[in-house]
């Protein structure tokens, strides 16, 4: 998995910038930027936002934390935000997202599209007899909703694929961890698939039984 | 103290016999056999102590004593055993204690320990106050009753057949312990080992019956006398009721309850004294109110702190008073769920900010200032340091050391010695004048705490949303076609099956709506506790919903029996997600933990393989039934269906397929 993602990462690196990041690369902060995932929370330009009900993420565009802070956040966060251990970021890597978000003050500039979230193809149907047998549903349910008491909510608004493998193979606090010696990589990705498979609720505005209680 | 009432039943119409005329009958009967077929004089020594006069002067005289007294007993006719009438049994006498006591019901498996204090229950006592309910099993009397005070606000009492009877009570007498509910008990038992039969009776006695329960109980006695027992049930009483509140056992002696009244025995029964809450010091709740005012980011935890509606008002009015966010922690309904100032779902935001913290009542205060992760057990502030504690509280007063249910130690600032309910007028008028010149800090606050509140309803409900077609049926669905086809009626939630959605989405306004929880986390509580509301709740009109979780039920599905042979309004919904989730998660960790693929969990935690027809169990035991419904389409007319029968006085259960959590 770490493999992946980081060739992933480089060659779209090499694409953007056409060399390897040097320590505290902007350029290359931008990039990991939305290939860790971290815009499903905190907004395509780093503004913040609240994708995920009761799951609030602060903005990061202009970012005045100190550079330790923001590595030790990542790395042991508080609140609901996934860990992301050394494995899927490096220092260095933090670095390069630190210098990102501090360059651009309240205004990041738009991504490339080339930049947009990994995520290997994987098989929804296998990924949704993998869901049962491994046990995903246990705490976040046969179809992804979750439970405050238990697990959060998969679906709607998965975690990009970089930030999901991230949990699931070194996750933080209550979650098993699933190695790839009991959970494949393909494995993997057809639970990911599943997930993103599973349908979108329905608007809260056509549901009477929550509009008018 | 009040004179005994006079035994009135049943003695003039037949040969009465007191008891120690019939013992002596047998003496009779077994010396002669000893007489005649020459079995050892022992045997009749067995059978009936000797008089003090037959063991006085030598063996020779005794002796020659004995021969004399046997010949005249031989000459004298020995009265049949059966025509042998104890018209005025000391159990008569205990129903006019218990009955002093204002109890209305009595629930218990029967046992024979205490034949004869249920038979003067309900021949002598007319089975009316207390009326007796009858259980299939001990556990389910104690959670009955436990479920009964919650509802109704007194208690009722219990009876259990000595060892075997307390051993099944244990648990459901933890859980009472552990919520700070009464339970007025009582056991038979017979502790004269001469008396006892060979045999069974053996096994169903023993030394210190209550030794068993005593690390959670208030309070036990084995009395030897019935005046013995009037003044310890009595006392029991007051003990139980009296905060902290807690299950209290009087053993009822087999030997007293079937022996004759002594007629000449001064028995009076002691009048139950007025019930005290203590009202926490007015000085310290004065400085409570300096602190709170003083506060910038203060917030209100209550647990076990309102008693009835009366105590719910009172926090509302403090609440709205000082506009200091309430997050409910659920021991009692506390607060209206929907008042802008429960921001019960901001808990750890609200204690991360804090500065100043009022816990009312709250069983571990350390738990929500800490956590300690599982399965690294790996720790965690999540309260400021420098947070200050106000904690009105009664547990300096429970001297228990065995059980752990006291949580961690958390050392406080300010601490309160007293009842929270009773101590809320005096701290709401300390704090009216304490807030006299913050009334733009409290409209501001106020402000702030509506706009929070709103946001996080919306969030609440968008997460509603999710699965909201699923088969099964998610949790929030459930609770969302429930509460539609029961919000315009009289209702109380006796068990919401530990999820959140039902105070999420509902609308709780009265104290009597919510019950809490079993207090022990103990498995068996959620079907016995509801039936034993519903039976409190019947006298009011109100019908009784209950989120039954599976695993809970399989511990005790009599309680469905009790509930349909009692005629019980108890509308159980089943949340059946065909596992002990709970349990399995912790296989993952530890599976996790070790190294290993966490896909096993299932072994040994899975309710499958047989699917439990639920609905066929609840048919079978006289209560109409519905299910399994796993197609969310299906599920509010099948929910209407079962009201209708509730409505009628009878009691429901529907079978729902439902989501892991």
């Amino acid at each position: 998995m770490k493999t992946a993602i980081a060739t992933l990462v480089l060659g779209l690196l090499v694409a953007v910038n056409g060399h390897a990041a040097d320590t505290g690369s902007a350029a290359h902060g931008q990039i990991l930027f939305n290939t860790l995932g971290c815009t499903a929370c905190h907004g395509a330009q780093g503004e913040g936002g609240n994708a995920r009900p009761g799951v609030p993420a602060p903005k990061l565009a202009g970012i005045t934390l100190g550079l330790s802070d923001f590595i030790r956040q990542i790395r042991r966060p508080r609140g609901a935000m996934p860990a992301f251990p050394a494995a899927f970021a490096s220092d260095r890597d933090l670095s390069d997202l630190y210098a990102y978000l501090t360059s651009v003050g309240g205004k990041p500039a738009a991504l490339p599209m080339s930049a947009a979230p990994l995520a290997p193809s994987g098989s929804a149907a296998r990924g949704k007899l993998l869901f049962i047998k491994v046990g995903c549903y246990e705490c976040h349910d046969y179809a992804g909703e979750g439970s405050v008491f238990t697990g959060p909510s998969l679906s709607p608004n998965p975690l990009p694929y970089p930030a999901f493998a991230a949990q699931v193979r070194l996750p933080r606090q209550y979650m098993p961890k699933y190695p790839v010696k009991y959970l494949s990589e393909q494995q993997l990705a057809d639970i990911y698939a599943y997930v993103r498979s599973l349908p979108p609720p329905p608007a809260l505005k056509n549901l009477p039984l929550l509009t008018n209680r | 103290m009040r004179k005994p009432k006079a035994p009135t039943r049943g003695g003039s119409e037949a040969r009465s016999l007191d008891r120690r005329t019939f013992i002596k009958g047998a003496a009779v009967a077994v010396t002669a056999a000893a007489v005649t077929s020459r079995i050892a004089p022992g045997a009749a020594a067995q059978a009936s102590p000797p008089d003090t006069a037959d063991l006085v002067g030598t063996s020779t005289q005794r002796a020659a004593r004995a021969a004399v007294n046997r010949s005249k007993l031989l000459a004298a006719p020995a009265p049949p055993l059966s025509a042998m009438v104890i018209p005025h049994p000391g159990s008569d006498f205990m129903v006019d204690v218990i009955k002093s006591l204002n109890i209305d019901y009595l629930a218990a498996n029967p046992g024979s320990s205490f034949r004869s204090l249920q038979e003067s229950l309900i021949n002598y006592g007319g089975n009316s106050k207390p009326e007796f309910i009858t259980c299939n099993h001990e556990e389910i009397s104690v959670a009955f009753a436990h479920g009964y005070y919650k509802a109704a606000g007194k208690p009722i009492a219990i009876l259990a057949h000595s060892t075997v009877g307390l051993q099944h009570a244990a648990m459901a007498v933890y859980n009472a312990w552990s919520d700070r509910v009464p339970v007025i008990m009582m056991a038979g038992n017979l502790v004269d080992a001469a008396y006892r039969r060979p045999g069974v009776e053996w096994f169903h006695s023993a030394q210190d019956p209550a030794a068993m329960l005593r690390d959670f109980t208030k309070w036990d006695d084995q009395p030897a006398s019935l005046q013995h027992f009037a003044e310890s049930l009595v006392r029991a009483y007051e003990f139980s009721m009296t905060p902290p509140m807690g299950p209290s056992l009087i053993v009822a002696d087999a030997k007293l309850q079937e022996s004759p009244v002594d007629p000449a025995g001064l028995l009076g029964i002691p009048k139950v004294g007025p019930i005290f809450f203590p009202q926490g010091d007015e000085g310290s709740l004065r400085e409570a109110a300096a602190m709170l005012a003083a506060a910038r980011h203060p917030v209100i935890l209550a647990d076990r702190a309102a008693r009835t509606q009366q105590g719910m008002q009172l926090l509302v009015q403090l609440a709205e008073l000082t506009a200091i966010p309430v997050v409910d922690l659920g021991g009692r309904m506390n607060f209206p769920n929907r008042h802008y100032a429960n921001l019960s779902g901001m808990k750890r935001r609200l204690i991360r900010e804090a500065d100043v913290i009022l816990a009312l009542e709250v069983s571990d205060l350390w738990g929500q200032l800490n956590t300690v992760g599982d399965p690294y057990h790996n720790y965690r502030r999540l309260a400021p340091t420098d947070v200050k504690l106000i904690h009105i509280n009664m547990a300096a007063a429970y001297m228990k050391s065995n059980y752990q249910d006291f949580e961690r130690y958390q050392a406080v600032d300010l601490d309160i010695i007293g009842d929270v309910q009773t101590s809320l007028p005096p701290l709401i008028e300390s704090c009216r004048r304490a807030f006299h010149n913050k009334q733009a800090v409290v409209a501001q606050r106020t402000q702030a705490l509506k706009a929070m509140g709103q946001k996080a309803l919306r969030q609440t409900l968008t997460t509603a949303t999710y699965a909201w077609n699923a088969s099964p049926i998610s949790t929030a669905r459930l609770a969302a076609e429930t509460w539609n086809v029961i919000k315009d009626e009289n209702w109380c939630l006796a068990a919401n099956g530990q999820t959140i959605w039902p105070h999420a989405l509902w609308n709780f306004t009265e104290y009597q709506q919510y019950l809490g929880g079993p207090g022990g986390y103990g498995v068996g509580y959620a079907i016995s506790a509801s039936a034993g509301a519903a039976l409190a709740n019947k006298a009011s009109d109100r019908i009784t919903v209950s989120f039954q979780p599976d695993g809970d039920l399989m511990y005790s599905p009599g309680a469905l029996w009790t509930a349909a042979h009692h005629r019980l309004p108890l509308m159980t919904i089943m949340f059946n997600n065909r596992a002990y989730h709970q349990e399995m998660m912790h296989l993952q960790n530890m599976a996790s933990l070790h190294g290993r693929s966490p896909d096993r969990a299932y072994i040994g935690t899975a309710i499958t393989d047989p699917d439990i027809d639920f609905a066929k169990l609840a048919s079978g035991l006289g209560v109409w039934s519905s299910g399994p419904v796993s197609d969310p389409a299906q599920l509010g007319q099948t929910l209407r269906a079962a009201l209708n029968i509730v409505k009628g006085g009878h009691p429901a259960l529907v079978d729902v397929i439902c989501q892991p959590r």
